[in-house]
């Protein structure tokens, strides 16, 4: 096979999916892009306004908060280590943190899945791959938009940095550790497309890895071990831009990025189109009687997936676990720390409660990803028309959609008993006995309103239209900024208080969360209610 | 028409080289052209020397293919043979294989075991060059959502064969199709004829269809066979896989058919008629009850009058004796194309 050949047709394919994706890919970009630039800016005039207030310098008062910072494992378990917490470089790199490197990621991971096994899986990729196409020309495509789209990450965020009056070379070195991080995540995608048959166990994987990558660094931050160096994330992250500037890690995401391209070169002419690397395993030759009801028939369909869930949040669960005893030594050893919570009129213990609450609460959004899957199975059922036989059958419209909400609910237990338990057990590995159990695993369960809350709003989109009920990932997008950067980006009070999640976060340690649980649920019920009959009345289709 | 088989080397800027070959394959002779003839390609000269009784090619060639999923044998030593120039059938009933020998023919899929030559090459190492003579369509055409008919067509045919603007026009008006429609709003029916209108208004040499015209109304599948015929006047080869008994009756030269993954016929549909019985219907002058054990299915209507079947080849010998017997009516009915289908499709697997 001639290089000539093997890559042919790359340039046209490339077209086909930059005008496939036009619309896709620039919203998560241009996303991405405001999420990065509003950070700066707001950091900054919060800052100043705090230093002319005191009458200081804006460096004294990041001086001053990077001593709270650097003994607070909780925002150092979720955001990043905390290097050069004392420079405004250093500061925004904190904030804008892990949490958006797992944005560029999961931007990374669903491009590349829509454009190598979601084309195979629909059989487009038979006729494209029946035409003088190469081999590797689709993965040369889809590698090319996906290094645009990081570069245009890497450059915004330079431009921002630099806009921001921060030095040129150490803003392009944060943006090309965080171009680069996207793209390693795009490559180990790349090798699962070829492993997986089915689009949605590939993808399922490669967020696997990103929601591995997440916790491991996590571990390792808050342990300051080299745990966190078995994580795209942690590499980037150690390349502390705004202090040491480290570049050996950029060659390492570099030289991780071009071998899982070449695997996924090496796998994909091993392999024939359409097939996976792993085959299928035959099924059952007749349905089980549980299988023909309708709540047995939402099982079956979501089972796998919402077994898979439950694994995910339970690792993330005992990873976090596992730091919260940690989070008690940096109080310890920190007596600026305990004297700037006395301050605040908070104990000790409140440290500790604080983390759990945070993730509790990062754990229920986490969750959220699942629940929102389970709830737009029934659209996706529709879109393909696998509904219609079921409808035309004697299964009524309520009870075949109020069967796949009530599994969606279930999954939403199932999600957040498994990460409190997660939470528990891994808390009392590392400490030797348990602690606040009860508290915590009720604490877990009370975030579920929120996600039902966010379920209702979806319901009432899939019953008035079935292709609006996909506005429920812009919903559930913006309650996930909210969480992680309406402090940082300053959302006005009543903003904040629009994202469910917010009023069951004081969870375990309040008396007042039972109206708030009340309220959610009542939005949930209501939005349910709504939603099943709005279904009722549309078209199907 | 298949006196030697030749091999035809394209070369550069029309300067072909043709060898004619005997039956083991050595050249015998060959023929290469004083001035280029940039102009000239395989199928051409197939048409050409066939024209003058001479030569034959063979486009598409598969010996002894085996292919299997995990435990499933989906292929069990399948033989095809496709001369140029020829439309051939290729049938078999649902799972016997055909989806999956085009999807090796194509280069999507590898043999486990087994040769496989399209136009002259290996279809898994030099799919690319091949897929520039090659077109494909599938029965069951996705397309992508969010792109017209128009876009996809265009797409297709240029990532294909080529694409000539006026037969894209052609086709476009002759199979009544709107291409400024998305992909997502297409029944059935006219993402077919997307892919067909792509495949027709490019220049492959050869047509792989996989049950092409499934979801095409009676009047879309006569522009289907019109549009085939005018191919084949070009000299094109068609392997056209189908279940449109129609179809392959009005289209095909050939007919290989196959059964779990095994071809258990091939050759022309006269032959294959060979192979079946006639159903005959007669009045006799002397009772006719002394035929029951020369044919089957008798079935006796009084002394004179039966109904029953003759294996074709059989049916002079019968004629014959029902001619001793006096004929005063007959009608006789050659099988349809069903009953022909019918014996190698239910054919129990034990045989």
């Amino acid at each position: 096979m001639s290089t000539n050949n093997s890559f042919a047709a790359t340039g046209q394919l490339l077209r086909l999916i930059l005008r496939v994706d036009r619309l896709k890919l620039s919203l998560w970009l241009i996303g991405i892009v405001v999420l990065i630039g509003i950070t700066p800016t707001s950091i900054r005039s919060i800052t100043e306004a705090e230093a002319r207030t005191q009458g200081v310098s804006p460096e004294m008062i990041l001086a001053q908060q990077s001593v709270l910072l650097e003994s607070n494992g909780a925002s150092i378990a979720l955001q990043g280590p905390a290097d050069a917490l004392d420079t405004f470089g250093g500061r925004y790199a904190f904030e804008i943190g892990a949490f958006t490197f797992v944005i560029v990621g999961l931007m990374n991971v669903l491009l590349i899945g829509r454009h190598t096994r979601s084309e195979e899986e629909s059989g487009r990729a038979e006729l494209v791959r029946a035409a003088a196409v190469g081999p590797w020309s689709a993965i040369a495509a889809v590698s090319i938009v996906a290094v645009a789209a990081n570069t245009i990450v890497a450059g915004v965020t330079t431009a921002v940095f630099a806009a921001d009056g921060l030095e040129i070379g150490p803003s392009a070195l944060f943006g090309v550790s965080l171009g680069l991080a996207g793209l390693v995540f795009a490559a180990t995608a790349l090798i699962f497309v070829q492993i997986f048959e089915y689009s949605r166990a590939s993808t399922g994987a490669s967020v696997g890895i990103l929601g591995l990558a997440f916790g491991l660094r996590a571990v390792g931050d808050v342990n300051d071990n080299a745990v966190s160096l078995l994580s795209p994330i942690g590499w980037a992250q150690a390349v502390d831009a705004f202090g040491d500037r480290a570049l050996w890690p950029l060659a390492i995401l570099v030289m991780a990025s071009i071998s899982a391209v070449g695997i996924s070169v090496a796998l994909v002419v091993r392999r024939d189109v359409g097939a996976g690397l792993l085959s299928q395993r035959a099924g059952p030759a007749a349905a089980k009687s549980w299988l023909t009801s309708p709540m047995g028939m939402a099982w079956r369909l979501q089972r796998s997936m919402i077994g898979w869930w439950v694994v995910g949040v339970g690792f993330m669960g005992a990873v976090y676990g596992s730091v919260i005893s940690a989070i008690d030594e940096f109080a310890d050893q920190n007596e600026a720390m305990v004297d700037a919570l006395e301050a605040l009129g908070l104990e000790r213990g409140e440290l500790r409660l604080g983390f759990i609450n945070i993730t509790l609460s990062m754990m229920a959004l986490i969750a959220g990803g699942g629940v929102l899957q389970s709830l737009l199975r029934p659209r996706q059922e529709e879109s393909a028309g696998r509904v219609e036989p079921i409808l035309a059958g004697s299964v009524a419209r309520w009870s075949w959609l109020g069967s796949h909400l009530l599994l969606t609910l279930l999954a939403g237990v199932a999600f957040m008993v498994a990460s409190g338990a997660a939470l528990v057990v891994s808390d009392a590995l590392v400490v030797g006995s348990f602690s606040d159990t009860a508290a915590v695993m009720a604490a877990a369960v009370a975030r579920v309103p929120a996600l039902l809350a966010i379920v209702g709003i979806g319901v009432v989109l899939y019953g008035w239209r079935s292709r609006a009920s996909l506005g429920i990932w812009g919903v559930f997008g913006a309650i996930v900024i909210t969480f992680f950067l309406g402090e940082v980006l300053r959302f006005p009070e009543w903003v904040k208080d629009l994202s469910p999640i917010r009023h069951v976060t004081n969870l375990p340690g309040s008396d007042q969360g039972w109206l708030s649980i009340a309220v959610l649920l009542s939005i949930g019920l209501a939005g349910v209610a709504t939603g099943l009959a709005l279904f009722e009345r549309r078209d199907i289709g | 028409m298949a006196v030697f088989p030749f091999s035809f080397d394209e070369g550069d800027e029309g300067r072909y080289k043709l060898e004619a070959l005997d039956a083991d394959g050595e050249v015998i002779g060959d023929h290469s052209p004083a001035k280029p003839n940039p102009g000239l390609t395989q199928a051409r000269v197939g048409v050409w020397l066939s024209g003058w009784g001479m030569g034959s090619s063979v486009a598409i060639k598969v010996r002894d293919l085996h292919k299997a999923f995990g435990s499933t044998k989906a292929l069990d030593g399948l033989d095809l043979e496709v001369e140029t120039g020829q439309v051939m059938g290729f049938l078999g009933p649902n799972g016997s294989g055909k989806s999956t020998t085009i999807r090796v023919l194509m280069g999507l899929m590898r043999q486990d075991q087994g040769q496989v030559e399209v136009l002259g090459q290996d279809p898994w190492r030099h799919a690319v060059e091949l897929h520039r003579r090659i077109t494909y369509v599938p029965g069951d055409v996705n397309l992508w959502p969010g792109l017209s008919g128009g876009e996809t067509i265009d797409l297709l045919g240029r990532l294909g064969t080529g694409l000539d603007p006026a037969r894209r026009a052609e086709m476009i008006e002759r199979f009544d199709l709107d291409p400024t429609k998305k992909g997502r709003t297409y029944s059935k029916g006219n993402r077919q004829k997307v892919a067909l209108v792509a495949a027709f208004a490019g220049q492959a040499d050869l047509f792989v269809l996989d049950e092409p015209t499934a979801g095409l109304d009676p009047l879309m599948e006569s522009v289907f066979q019109d549009a085939i015929r005018e191919q084949l006047d070009e000299g094109k080869t068609v392997l056209l896989s189908s279940h449109i008994l129609a179809e392959v009756e009005s289209l095909c030269d050939r007919v290989t058919i196959i059964r779990e993954g095994r071809t258990v016929e091939s050759g022309t549909l006269s032959e294959l008629r060979h192979l079946t019985s006639t159903s005959i219907e007669v009045t006799t002058t002397s009772p006719i009850g002394v035929m029951a054990d020369e044919v089957t299915n008798f079935v006796a209507d009084g002394d004179h009058r039966a109904t029953f079947s003759v294996p074709t080849a059989d049916l002079p010998g019968v004629m014959s004796r029902l001619a001793e017997l006096g004929i005063e009516a007959l009608e006789s009915q050659p099988p349809t194309m069903e009953e022909l289908f019918m014996r190698h499709y239910a054919v129990d697997s034990a045989e």
